[in-house]
């Protein structure tokens, strides 16, 4: 990038030099001119008729004259020669200067034609490159733009769809006069709160994850005990809401690189969905698969599966984006295999460095 | 009598969670905003602060409250995202619970904090056919009538078990919490003194009631 960087300068000195080279020339264009000078010069040197002196004397207006017309002529080549260098300089400069004028409808810069390899050759590649990564940070965050609108499109319905039934509830709470429905709805009542809490909970954490402000420190941890003890905080809703556990995990110690609060996230984001969406299949089963390279987590529900995980409202579309970003941050590859019957998610994380026994 | 230290801004939600604990027996001074409550303090048994306070934040205020009161437990009412937000600044907290938090749970997550600091409220609690006396950690079968004696680990994982009521402890919460020691999996000794206690706590130690297995996670004692 900068091998060219004197490349003007270099331009310039060869162009005066070409020009001081003129000077000899100008002088044999004298001698075409006023040939009579040399010659008598020489016939009387020859002669020895005349010294030095003398001859200046008789020829000093010629001579004079002869050297101001080299003067002048040689001032001339300069400046002609310095206003052609410098104009031409101007224009490509005044050139970058239009292109880099941000356009009327201020959004598009157009990248320009590299002229030359010089200094400002340097500049419109340079352009060019900002040109580019302008156009591409525009259209990443037109992207987020996009997704950020439907996020809080599908949120607003997602909120709007609880707090419609909440208030039907409210109402008929109002009517009703069995203590068995009261309660009923009481509790439906309830869940419905709790779910808008995990709503706003996910939005968070998809806000945080997406800005890249999440805090993420990964480490070489046991996982067997990480996972046994953040399934433990979520057996008794389990078990409230009777569900079959099933439950494997492996006697000796397994390690991985995670972060501990973003496995944590990850388990809990699963499992509220299977609480969430697959109560009916009332199943719930954690493995952790230890392997050579890779260890298996696997988290499987017989519930009625989803479709398609974005036009599933009540924001699991949110909950799956929030686990693409977490397994992402602790490179952890997931697959997703949801059915009619049921769904399994596998997190394959990786065993990085050796045990320390 | 218990004495609740209640900081919240909030006047709906400090006053349903304030008479709620009240309908509980406890004692609650309930505050508005952090100003004075370094002073009220050293009263109480328990804190429960909200992190969103006008002035000083609920962060610095606990932090705060922990260095000139160490043994008296908080509870911090935060959102989760905070705290993946500021996981430094809730080291000092002895639990936390996330808003919208159901009052039910805030008053499960006191008494446990209660039992655990050794705050307790009551002397004792039956169980089955036990009647344990909490303050002087003793054990009586209601049956017979005669005290059950248990060895030092014994009695540490049972007491430990009843400090964290109707909680599940996996095996190394457990075993780290009374060998003070790193578990390793695959340890078996932590089985053998769960089946030592039970032959002496269950009427059926094959089928235990008071110790359940958790299986695959832990144990738990539950009423």
């Amino acid at each position: 990038m900068r091998k060219n960087n004197r490349s003007l300068l270099t331009k310039y000195i060869l162009l005066m030099a070409f020009a001081t080279i003129i000077l000899p020339l100008a002088i044999y264009i004298a001698q075409v001119i006023f040939p009579e000078i040399i010659i008598q010069y020489n016939v009387n040197f020859a002669k020895e008729e005349m010294n030095r002196d003398t001859f200046y004397n008789r020829y000093s207006s010629q001579i004079n004259m002869a050297s101001l017309i080299i003067l002048i002529g040689i001032f001339i080549i300069f400046m002609a020669v310095s206003y052609i260098f410098f104009n031409s300089i101007r224009k490509r400069l005044v050139r970058l200067e239009t292109v880099m004028a941000l356009p009327e409808d201020k959004t598009t810069l157009k990248p320009i034609s590299i002229s030359k390899k010089d200094e400002i050759g340097n500049l419109e590649k340079q352009f060019n490159q900002m040109v580019e990564q302008l156009t591409e940070s525009r259209k990443k965050e037109q992207n987020e733009e996009k997704v950020r609108q439907e996020l809080i499109a599908n949120l607003s319905h997602d909120l709007r769809t609880p707090l419609t039934s909440l208030r039907g509830q409210v109402y008929s709470l109002k009517k009703n006069h069995s203590d068995i429905e009261r309660e009923e709805t009481i509790e439906s009542i309830d869940n419905k709160i709790s779910y808008m809490g995990d709503l706003i909970e996910n939005l968070l954490s998809y806000t945080l994850l997406s800005s890249e402000k999440y805090p993420y420190t990964p480490e070489r941890l046991e996982l067997v005990r990480l996972v046994r003890r953040y399934f433990a905080d979520w057996y008794d809703t389990l078990e409230a809401k009777n569900f079959e556990i099933y439950i494997s995990l492996p006697e000796e110690p397994v390690y991985g690189r995670i972060d501990e609060n973003l496995l944590r996230r990850m388990m809990d984001n699963v499992i509220q969905n299977v609480i969430r969406h697959a109560s009916e299949g009332k199943y719930i089963s954690l493995e952790l698969l230890p392997g050579r390279n890779q260890h298996t987590l696997k988290i499987m529900d017989k519930g009625p599966g989803f479709e398609d995980a974005d036009k599933n409202s009540e924001g699991s579309g949110l909950g799956l984006s929030i686990l693409s970003m977490i397994t992402k941050m602790m490179n952890i590859e997931w697959k997703i295999d949801t059915r009619d019957t049921g769904t399994i998610i596998l997190f394959l994380i990786d065993n990085t460095g050796k045990s320390p026994q | 009598m218990t004495n609740i230290l209640y900081i919240e801004d909030n006047e709906e939600i400090g006053s349903w969670v304030t008479s709620e604990l009240e309908d509980r027996g406890y004692s609650i001074e309930w505050l508005l905003d952090g100003d004075d409550a370094l002073e009220k303090a050293e009263k109480a048994h328990i804190i429960i602060l909200d992190v969103m306070l006008p002035g000083l934040d609920g962060f610095t205020l606990g932090q705060r409250i922990k260095n000139y009161l160490p043994d008296t437990p908080i509870i911090m009412l935060t959102a989760l995202t905070s705290i993946d937000d500021k996981i430094q600044g809730l080291n000092f907290a002895d639990d936390y619970l996330t808003k919208p938090f159901h009052p039910k749970e805030l008053i499960a997550r006191v008494e446990m904090l209660l039992r655990r600091s050794g705050q307790i409220s009551e002397e004792s609690m039956t169980l089955h056919h036990l009647e344990v006396y909490l303050k002087a950690h003793r054990i009586i079968d209601l049956n017979t009538d005669d005290e059950i004696l248990l060895t030092g680990k014994e009695f540490k994982i049972f007491f430990h078990l009843i400090d964290n009521l109707n909680q599940i402890l996996t095996k190394e919460q457990i075993y780290e919490a009374v060998w003070k020691e790193q578990y390793f999996e695959g340890d078996k000794s932590l089985m053998v003194h769960i089946r030592h206690l039970r032959e002496k706590v269950e009427k059926d130690p094959s089928d235990p009631i008071i110790i359940q297995t958790v299986r695959g996670i832990g144990y738990r004692v539950k009423i």
